[in-house]
């Protein structure tokens, strides 16, 4: 093989030896004659970059071809004749309008989608590091939020909510579609093989996935098998995180002189240490991360292969994530054209230290004047403990005394058949088949020291499952062209099964720390019947037919209709099968013959669309009557088991249904130096599943889980794209997303299904109260509680409308919504040349957090064996206890630097290395903010929004160093 | 053409994937235990483990217990069970939220439920087994008995017997429900069996049907206005006629730890330390009553609650020769493990300093004490000790069941209505004559009564003292007409407060569940 190389490239030296070569220069410029720097000239093996004047010089065999590209460009060709060749370069403000968009079976083009649809592209997304590729959407989309309630911890999962919360009890997040497979999980991909990530925010563009469109679609597309010669890519990253901010309890020596002037009968409480408790947890934390792409091949072979590894470090103490990742895409063309075929294979393997968050608060709260360790106290295994205590425990003991250790492999195998049929042009027959498959097992030890079990001699669990999806999907598409007349059409069948199934294990008593969790059956409460054991199995299955037809005249009149009938195992007996229409329009204004002379028009498009979508994304079998075990009864002289209900039958249970109507503008000037979109949605979501209590009888059960509520979303989103300076090598390029929601609970009760639970937000200890309520016509995450007036004189909290010091709860007011009013989201690159730097700023405007570590901690009737937070010496005067009403609630606006980077990319003329990229970059850098909890930025999703938590793991600022290298 | 072939192929199997049957696993759907009898067999049990919500602390008995004049639940010496709940229940002042009444709701209904439940898929699943209509004829007598206590303590109640019902059940009128509940008896009482052996203990027969028959007459002109003493007399005399039932010759051993062997057990709630043990299905009285000072003593390894007490006016109603009052409640001086007198001796944990020190002798007359003055001392109130607490040390945490079975109904109970039903007929002499009677009192170290004896006043003395903690004592103060009467820690009543009300959180959930009975 060696040989044969050698002697192919001996040949082609031979060869090149008997053209004459020539040298070519000249000068590159735009469309208005100004010189572009960094235009790429290749010909053959020879290759140039143009200078800051716009100058290239080329060697070129006489009569060879030369190429003149340049980012936004249309390639310019030209034959090697003359010494001399000035290009000008036209901008290609087709290629944004030609870009392929993702848009569910199927691509279209940008120009041609009538839906909402937003497409970002791997240069349109942060550098940085991420836990998982939802991090990198963060601010890009208007109308998604994305949020990260887990702070700084690596295995830390984003909360995604498109257009605002459409329901109760079920899923608030978008279908996920990894290359092509439904459901998958964005932990399992390595976030730098992102290719593409494709939106569909509307009704009409997500009708297509049915029960599964209700709150949008999310497409990303990885990095795919590509032709030509072998290239090689190493990517390598190193980051080093650092608090961004926490809530600070009194230091030791606040503490002790807080106790001793306001709370001097607890003067029992001071031990004479000092101890930092969040210092004792916590360390700097240094995480890497390399990756190696191979790809290459021919026309009728491909692949693209990569290993990818990670190594994290989370700021809590032996909470670490490693992540190993293998995925193969293979292209192949087989059959003289008839058929194509790309295989994926991919394995994740993820081994990690999960964190307890309950560290977070112990340490919070943990008395500062306590040491660590008490050497004496060997029943605790040498912790500082205060005896009889409940739920106060020594955090380093936590920290040192448990083990645990999760392993989770996701292996994932899909293959593609597309059959061309060639004889009808256009027409062909795509198969996809995907099994996806996760492994987990988590084994956890806390030994004979652990502090809330104490005198348990050790307690060891292993939970372990296993879960299988498997999808095949057939669709007959047919696209052609017959004149001014443009027509795709699809129709295709889905079927969809997965399982899944789970067991743990308990025990406890064990003679020594040494057995870990290897040896459980060792245990002594096995013998004494107080071990635990259980397993679990369940499986669900979803098929779908579909079908849509796209067609446009001349490019400007565009229509698509789509219906999708969709058929569900979870459903109810009676209501099996859901029909999802789906209708939109779009009109190219730009495309008229009375706006085609219109230079500095690019492009202006009108957009309506109309949909219906479901939600399916709730438990298996709600629709059952489900028997337990329950107890036992006296039967023929024996005692014998009995079964209870513990479901009613619903054979009417359904999705929750969607119907969306969205209108929008896109448009484009001045050769696409400014672009943008605005859309106006109106959803309407019925149908909202939720549990109800009701009489027993006529029911089996008191609760009963139905269909009843709905819920109104309306909103704006505006997303602007513009390029304000461009000056030779120079350029600034920022994009602007700003979108705002209102949301309405409609309608959560009916004459049949009054009773539920209408109270949300609850505070935990010393509080204890239900801080929102869902009341129809209002808003969800809604807070309700007494207006708080002062601080009264005998430093007790004063509200208004108050008898006694409280408020009834009749006369608790409206304190305003968890969700912001605006979120905003502004990127920006500056390049010079191969120099760029970015910038991603995001703002929230608006809605209410409740400050639960006030609530909770800014108290000093709590000072004592717990500590109290700083802010409390702000104001000294409040000495009551404390209680829920609008002190705790603050305004939730903030502005965050989320990234700046700056990198820069090189080429080489060796044949060996040919180019690459550095870059330092900085994530959540700055967060500007009235807010005086730790962070404005809390959870939306769920029924209690907009709320701290006191168990919080701290968000980290982080700064990393990347290269990438292409061989 | 070949291609065409694979093409239409897969089409069809495309098409044959239609299949949306949901598969369990780990939970078992109906349909499975409709195979076989015994499975079968162990769907109906359902109806009879509802029943076992008898004996638990927030119960529809120890409502009873708190609302009747035996027990009373006060603040103990540390503080506890001052809840608001127990105050409703003990002055009468009830509000809609109470949770015992809620339970006790719970208790009817969820039976009720179970019972429509089971009569429904056992008539329309077609199986055919041996014994089914007899398995069917206790059904519906287990949903007359809840029907019973329902308009027991509700007067009207939703009314619902079918599963083929539509829409939420509406409201029947005391009077309807009676009706009803009578004729399911008539109805069924004969396919029920009759054997009282440990073949059918704790489950219904026709001595069950009868028994429950004679409490409806005998209850008929409290809750319909019309007397039906000759329909009671009749219904008694058909269990006494049965021969299956005698007294026991020890009144204890009705309520020692196995007492499933007593003569005079007609319908039984069994309970068993190791299978009856979850809260909602388990009798756990000691809990509710002894304390820690006296838990030693029966080898209880959990502290109980040291809640119920006797009230002292009840405890002072005894005639002193009456063996019956030291076998129903623990009063003067205890006795420890070994068979030597208490003696409590209280020391501080950290420094072992003796900070108290005093002989456990209890005080049923509560001296001093008057309710709603707070905290009562250790020693005073009696404990409730019918039920003879075991001390085989298995009684270890709060939601152990005791393993002595509750007789519902007790053949005493069937002879002291035969007397009622024939006092309130003028029929005195006849009801002295009685030898079972006879044997009642005699055993209860008492001289039978003579027909002069035979008032009223002294017949509801003799059922209290028969019956106590069984929880019949409020359905007998009502019906004896004594109810809205004064007593220890309640003021005078007022007529409403016969009836219950309609839990509001029940209201809530079926907008059929009105109106509020009057006065609430």
């Amino acid at each position: 093989m060696k040989r044969l190389l050698l002697t192919i490239f001996a040949v082609l030296s031979v060869l090149s030896m008997y053209a004459q070569n020539r040298t070519v220069s000249g000068k590159v410029t735009d469309e208005f004659g100004e010189p572009l720097a960094g235009a790429t000239v290749v010909s053959g093996k020879s290759y140039a970059v143009t200078d800051l004047d716009g100058l290239y010089s080329i060697s070129a065999p006489d009569g060879a071809s030369a190429t003149v590209s340049f980012l936004g460009y249309d390639d310019f060709s030209f034959t090697v004749s003359a010494s001399k060749q000035d290009i000008q370069l036209v901008p290609s403000e087709a290629t944004m309008l030609n870009e392929a968009v993702a848009i569910g079976y199927g691509k279209t083009t940008k120009k041609e989608i009538t839906g909402s649809v937003v497409s970002l592209k791997s240069d349109d997304f942060d550098k940085g590091s991420f836990t998982s590729a939802a991090g990198m959407l963060q601010g890009k989309v208007a109308g998604l939020t994305v949020t990260n309630p887990d702070g700084g911890d690596p295995n830390a999962s984003f909360e995604l909510l498109l257009r605002g919360t459409g329901t109760l009890v079920a899923g608030q997040g978008p279908l996920i579609i990894i290359d092509g497979v439904a459901d998958a999980d964005m932990r399992s991909i390595n976030y730098q093989e992102v290719e593409s990530i494709d939106v569909l925010k509307d009704g009409s563009a997500a009708a297509i996935y049915g029960t599964r469109g209700s709150n949008g679609v999310i497409i990303i597309t990885t990095k795919r098998a590509r032709t030509g010669q072998s290239s090689v890519e190493y990517e390598g990253q190193v980051s080093v995180q650092t608090v961004a901010s926490r809530a600070m309890p009194l230091n030791a020596s606040q503490f002790k002189s807080v106790i001793e002037q306001y709370s001097p009968g607890n003067v029992t409480s001071l031990y004479g240490s000092d101890t930092d408790w969040f210092n004792e947890v916590t360390r700097t934390p240094i995480s890497h991360k390399h990756s190696i792409a191979v790809s290459g091949g021919s026309d009728k072979f491909s692949h693209r292969t990569v290993l990818n590894t990670e190594q994290n470090e989370g700021l809590l103490k032996k909470n670490d994530v490693h992540k190993y990742l293998i995925k193969t895409n293979i292209h192949q063309e087989a059959l003289e054209g008839w058929l194509s075929l790309d295989y994926n294979l991919n394995y994740t393997h993820r081994n990690y230290s999960g964190a307890n968050y309950e560290i977070f608060r112990q340490a919070f709260e943990h008395n500062p004047t306590e040491p660590v360790y008490d050497r004496t106290n060997g029943v605790a295994g040498g912790y500082f403990t205060v005896q009889n205590t409940m739920s106060y425990y020594n955090p380093v003991a936590m920290l040192n005394e448990r083990e645990n250790e999760t392993d989770v492999d996701n292996i994932g195998a899909t293959v593609r058949a597309t059959l061309n049929i060639l004889p009808i042009t256009g027409l062909k027959w795509d198969n996809f088949v995907s099994w996806q498959t996760e492994r987990y097992e988590a084994r956890e030890y806390s030994t004979r020291y652990y502090p809330s079990l104490i005198g348990k001699d050790g307690k060891a669990y292993i939970s372990n499952s296993t879960s299988s999806n498997l999808q095949w999907e057939s669709t007959l598409q047919y696209s052609r062209v017959f004149g001014h007349h443009s027509l795709q059409a699809i129709a295709g069948y889905t079927y969809q099964q997965n399982a899944s199934q789970d067991s743990q294990l308990e025990n406890t008593g064990f003679d020594s720390d040494l057995y870990k969790t290897n040896n459980i059956g060792s245990g002594s409460a096995l013998k004494e019947g107080m071990a635990y054991m259980s397993s679990y199995k369940e499986s669900s299955r979803y098929i779908a037919f579909f079908g849509r037809v796209m067609y446009n005249w001349k490019e400007r009149y565009l229509a698509s209709v789509s219906l999708r009938a969709d058929g569900s195992s979870r459903f109810g007996a009676n209501n099996k099968w859901a029909l999802f229409p789906a209708v939109s329009l779009g009109w190219r204004m730009s495309e008229e013959e009375w706006l085609k002379d219109v230079q500095w028009l690019d492009e202006l498009k009108l957009r309506a669309g109309y949909g219906v979508t479901g939600n399916q994304d709730f438990a298996n079998y709600k629709s059952l009557l489900l028997m337990e075990p329950k107890g036992h009864y006296y039967h023929n002289g024996q005692w014998g088991s009995s079964y209870a209900p513990k479901s009613n039958a619903n054979p009417d249970l359904r999705w929750e249904r969607k119907s969306e109507i969205n209108a929008g503008v896109d448009f484009s000037f001045l050769h696409s130096r400014l672009s943008g979109t605005i859309d106006y949605y109106y959803r309407h979501t019925t149908d909202l599943l939720y549990s109800y209590k009701v009489p027993v009888p006529p029911y089996d059960y008191e609760d009963f889980f139905t269909n009843v509520g709905s819920i109104i979303n309306t909103g704006v989103e505006f997303t602007l794209n513009a390029v304000p300076v461009k000056l030779g090598r120079f350029s600034w390029n920022t994009t602007v997303t700003a979108s705002h929601n209102k949301n309405i609970l409609e309608k959560l009760t009916n004459e049949e299904f009054t009773g539920g639970k209408y109270k949300m937000g609850h505070i935990g200890d010393p509080i204890n109260e239900y801080t929102q309520r869902m009341i129809e016509g209002q808003s969800l995450g809604t807070f309700y509680g007494p207006r708080w007036k002062n601080i009264y004189s005998d430093g007790t909290d004063d509200f208004y409308d108050s008898i006694a010091g409280t408020v009834d709860e009749e006369y608790w007011s409206n304190l305003g919504s968890a969700y912001p009013d605006v979120n905003l989201g502004w990127s920006n690159t500056l390049r010079y040349g191969n120099l760029s730097l970015s910038a991603t700023l995001r703002a929230a405007i608006g809605g209410k957090v409740y400050n639960t570590y006030r609530a909770c901690y800014e108290n000093i009737s709590r000072i004592g064996l717990r500590n109290i937070i700083d802010t409390w010496l702000d104001d000294t005067s409040f000495t009551g206890k404390p209680q829920h009403s609008s002190k705790y609630l603050e305004d939730a606006t903030y502005l965050k630097l989320d990234n700046v980077s700056i990198s820069y990319d090189f080429t080489f003329k060796s044949q060996y290395l040919k180019g690459g990229r550095v870059f330092l970059s900085g994530q959540n850098l700055l967060c500007i903010t009235g807010y005086k909890g730790v962070d404005p930025e809390v959870s939306l999703g769920g029924l209690s929004p907009g709320i701290e938590s006191t168990s919080y793991y701290p968000r980290t600022r982080s700064i990393t160093f990347g290269v990438n290298l292409n061989f | 053409m070949k291609r065409l072939g694979i093409f239409i192929l897969a089409a069809g199997l495309t098409l044959s994937c239609t299949n949306l049957d949901e598969i369990t696993y780990s939970s078992i759907s109906k349909d499975v235990f409709f195979s076989n009898e015994n499975l079968l067999s162990i769907y109906s049990a359902r109806a009879y483990t509802t029943l076992q919500a008898w004996g638990g602390e927030q119960s529809i008995w120890t409502m009873n217990l708190q609302l009747s004049n035996e027990v009373v639940v006060t603040q103990n010496s540390v503080g506890e069970w001052a809840q608001d709940r127990y105050k409703q229940l003990q002055t009468h002042r009830i509000l809609e939220n109470n949770e015992l009444i809620e339970r006790s709701w719970e208790y009817c209904f969820n039976g009720i439920a179970a019972c429509n439940d089971i009569l429904y898929e056992i008539e329309h699943r077609g199986s055919d087994f041996d014994g089914k209509d007899k398995v069917l004829a206790e059904m519906h007598l287990i949903r007359a008995f809840y029907y019973f206590l329902a308009i027991d303590c509700w007067g009207d109640v939703p009314f619902t017997i079918s599963k083929e019902d539509k829409g939420y059940p509406k409201m029947k009128s005391r009077a309807e429900v009676f009706a009803f509940i009578e004729q399911e008896i008539l109805t069924y009482r004969n396919a029920l069996s009759d054997d009282n052996s440990q073949m059918y203990y704790g489950r219904v027969t026709q001595g069950m049907a009868n028994t429950l028959l004679a409490k409806l007459y005998l209850n008929a002109k409290e809750w319909t206005g019309t007397e039906k003493w000759a329909e009671a007399e009749a219904a008694c005399k058909l269990v006494m006629d049965s021969s299956k039932y005698s007294l026991c010759g020890n009144y204890k051993d009705n309520f020692s730890v196995h007492n499933e062997g007593s003569p005079e057990a007609i319908f039984s709630i069994p309970y068993s330390t190791v299978y009856t043990e979850s809260d909602h299905n388990s009798f756990v009285l000691f809990v509710l009553t002894l304390d820690g000072y006296l838990a030693p003593t029966y080898g209880i390894n959990k502290s109980p609650w040291d809640g119920f007490i006797g009230q002292p006016d009840f405890l002072a109603s005894y005639d002193p020769a009456d063996t019956r009052k030291p076998s129903t409640w623990l009063y003067g001086q205890q006795y420890d493990k070994s068979g030597q007198p208490l003696h409590v001796v209280v020391k501080d944990p950290k420094t072992e300093v003796i900070t108290d020190e005093f002989d456990y002798i209890i005080d049923e007359t509560m001296a001093g004490y008057t309710y709603g003055s707070g905290r009562r001392t250790s020693v005073q109130g009696a404990r409730l000790g019918k039920w003879e607490y075991q001390t085989d040390g298995l009684l270890e945490s709060d939601q152990t069941s005791m393993e002595n079975d509750f007789h519902v109904f007790r053949y005493a109970d069937v002879i002291l209505m035969y007397v009622e039903a024939l006092v309130r007929q003028n029929k005195a002499d006849v009801a002295a004559a009685v030898p079972e009677f006879k044997q009642l009192r005699t055993r209860a170290g008492l001289a039978p009564m003579s027909a002069g004896d035979l008032t009223l006043d002294n017949l509801y003395l003799e059922r209290c003292h028969e019956l106590a903690l069984e929880g019949w004592a409020r359905q007998d103060l009502i019906r004896f007409g004594k109810y809205l009467d004064p007593w220890w820690g309640k003021p005078a009543g007022q007529e409403y407060m016969k009836l219950l009300p309609l839990p509001s959180a029940k209201m809530a959930n079926n907008p059929n569940l009105k109106p509020q009975n009057p006065g609430y």
